[in-house]
Parts: C-alpha cells; structure tokens; sequence
C-alpha cells in the first residue's frame, strides 16, 4: 500500500490488516465445519461463522451497507430460519440417507471448485483493472438511501409488496401443512 | 479509513473475551463434586421423556418467517435513517407507506392466529 499514515495510525493499520486474515480464518474455518460436521446444528453453526467472516471482509471492501446486511439478514435471520428448520425436520435416525462414495465426493468437490475459479478466473482475466480512487466513496449508505427513496422509489413499495407476499404465503403454506398433519393425526 | 473501524473490533474482541473467559473461570474455580443425579439431563427437574430430536410445532417456525420478514424491513430502514434530513418529507412518506404494507401483513398474521399460544 501506497498510503502514509502517521505512527499511531500505523499501529492501528496494523491491527486492521492482522483482522484482515482473522476473516479469512473464520470464513473459511466456518466453511469447513459447515461442509464437514455431523451434527446438523454444527453445520448451521459452522455458516454462520462463515458469513460473519465474509461480513467482516465487506467493511474491507468499504462496503458497509452490505455488511450490515450480511449481519441482519443472514446471520439473523436466514440462520435463524435455518435453526428452525433443523428443530423441524425428522430426526437423522427416520433421514437416513445414502453415504457418497468417498472418490465420489472428491470428484464432485473438484468438478465444482473447477468450474467456480474458471467462472471468477475468467471475469478477473477479463476485468479491465484500473488503479481504484484512493480515497473510498464516503457514504455509500447515504447514496444507497438517496436513490432507493428518491430514483428508485416505485421499486422501494414493491419492495414492501413483495414482503408482503412472502409473509401472507409463508402463513398459508404453513396452515395448510399443518391441516394435512391433523388429517393424517400425526402432528406434535 | 478502516482503521476507525478497529475500536469496533476491540469491542468484538472484549465481548468474545468475556463470554468465552466467564465459562473458563467458572470451569476452572468452581468445585466439582459429579454424581450421577448432577450428570443426568433433566427437563424442569424431571426425566427427559422422549428424544430431543422430534420435529416442533410448525407455529414456531410461523414466527421465524415472521421475524424474517421484518428482520428485512429493518435493513431497508437503515439507509433511509441515515438519509432522514435530506430526503425531508417525500421520503418520510414513503417510508410510512412501506411500514404501512408491511403492516397489513402484521394485521393478516394476527388476524390468522399465528401470534396467539393456545
């Protein structure tokens, strides 16, 4: 990095960027135990490590309205859903499924992984990289909220109508759910 | 610029620290005596009677969505409190309008029941 920094900043600086890999660790740490561990609880447990790692990369990124999303809306809410999902679903003794083969799993992993670098290997090769303005856009959130109610207003209330809708149907899916397990007498 | 940010991660640090250092300190200072009642899991001082792991009323996760949904309202309400001066009274209009959506889906969730615990 080309930036000067006076020597209380620079300790600061330093801090920062020893968090920069702390990140990583997390992210990728949190990824391993959600792709790796038995218990279904761990894994929920292991993503949302994950994603408080790739929110922490965000602010890296100066990106802090993303962050701030990641946090609420990911590692609150999908995660939470998530956890209720798991308190849902059958117990692993009723769910049992076939093991992959053990060749089958690297296969599949490697074939992925594959195809992920060659899909972001490309868009980085064809990216035309310029040298980004040092000084990062302050305020994005400020732009963020401008446009969302000034431009983009009309997809603002859609927003909300969208919402609406998933609220409405996620009551009536889960009713009517809920009914066939009465008929059927099962339900806790 | 992202070294404003690192007293917000000394704080992360602090929190992490306490609650990680409160159980280290209890396991390491307090007196351990085991018998077979103390190791036993109980459930309201009682024996667990089934399995932990059985599927749950589906209501819970009726209020998960819930939470959810307005876990998202509130995303959308973070850059409109920091604009909140300059957008001035169109954007406080607008911003009741989209409460006000949201809020028919509060009044058709309680109108449904899902709020109530029988």
């Amino acid at each position: 990095m080309d930036f000067t920094f006076a020597t209380e900043q620079k300790f600061l600086v330093l801090i920062a960027d020893i968090a920069f890999v702390g990140f990583i660790v997390a992210t990728l740490f949190g990824g391993i135990v959600a792709v790796g561990a038995r218990q279904l609880i761990h894994a929920v447990l292991g993503l949302i490590m994950s994603l408080m790692g790739v929110a922490g990369l965000y602010v890296y990124l100066g990106n802090h309205f993303i962050a701030a999303m990641q946090i609420l809306i990911y590692v609150g809410a999908v995660s939470i859903s998530m956890v209720f999902a798991v308190m849902l679903a059958r117990p692993p003794e009723d769910a049992k499924a076939k093991p992959l083969m053990f060749a089958t799993k690297i296969g599949s992993g490697a074939v992925i992984a594959l195809f992920a670098a060659f899909v972001v290997g490309r868009a980085v090769i064809a990216h035309p990289w310029v040298k980004a303005a040092t000084v990062v856009k302050e305020g994005t959130i400020r732009q963020i909220g401008e446009n969302l109610l000034t431009t983009n207003v009309f997809v603002f209330e859609l927003i909300s109508l969208v919402l609406l809708v998933a609220i409405t149907g996620s009551v009536i899916i889960a009713k009517r759910g809920r009914d066939n397990t009465d008929q059927q007498g099962g339900g806790v | 610029m992202l070294q404003n940010f690192v007293p917000v991660l000394i704080l992360f640090l602090f929190a992490a620290a306490f609650g990680l250092g409160v159980l280290l300190i209890s396991s390491l200072l307090g007196p351990k005596r085991p018998t077979a009642a103390k190791q036993a899991t109980y459930e309201c001082g009682m024996d667990v009677q089934p399995d932990a792991r059985r599927p749950l009323d589906v209501k819970y996760y009726l209020i998960a969505m819930a939470f959810l949904i307005f876990d998202v309202e509130v995303i959308f309400l973070y850059p409109w409190a920091v604009q909140f001066k300059s957008l001035g009274l169109f954007g406080f209009i607008e911003m009741l309008v989209f409460l006000f959506i949201l809020l028919v889906g509060y009044a058709y969730i309680w109108k449904k029941g899902v709020l109530e615990w029988e």
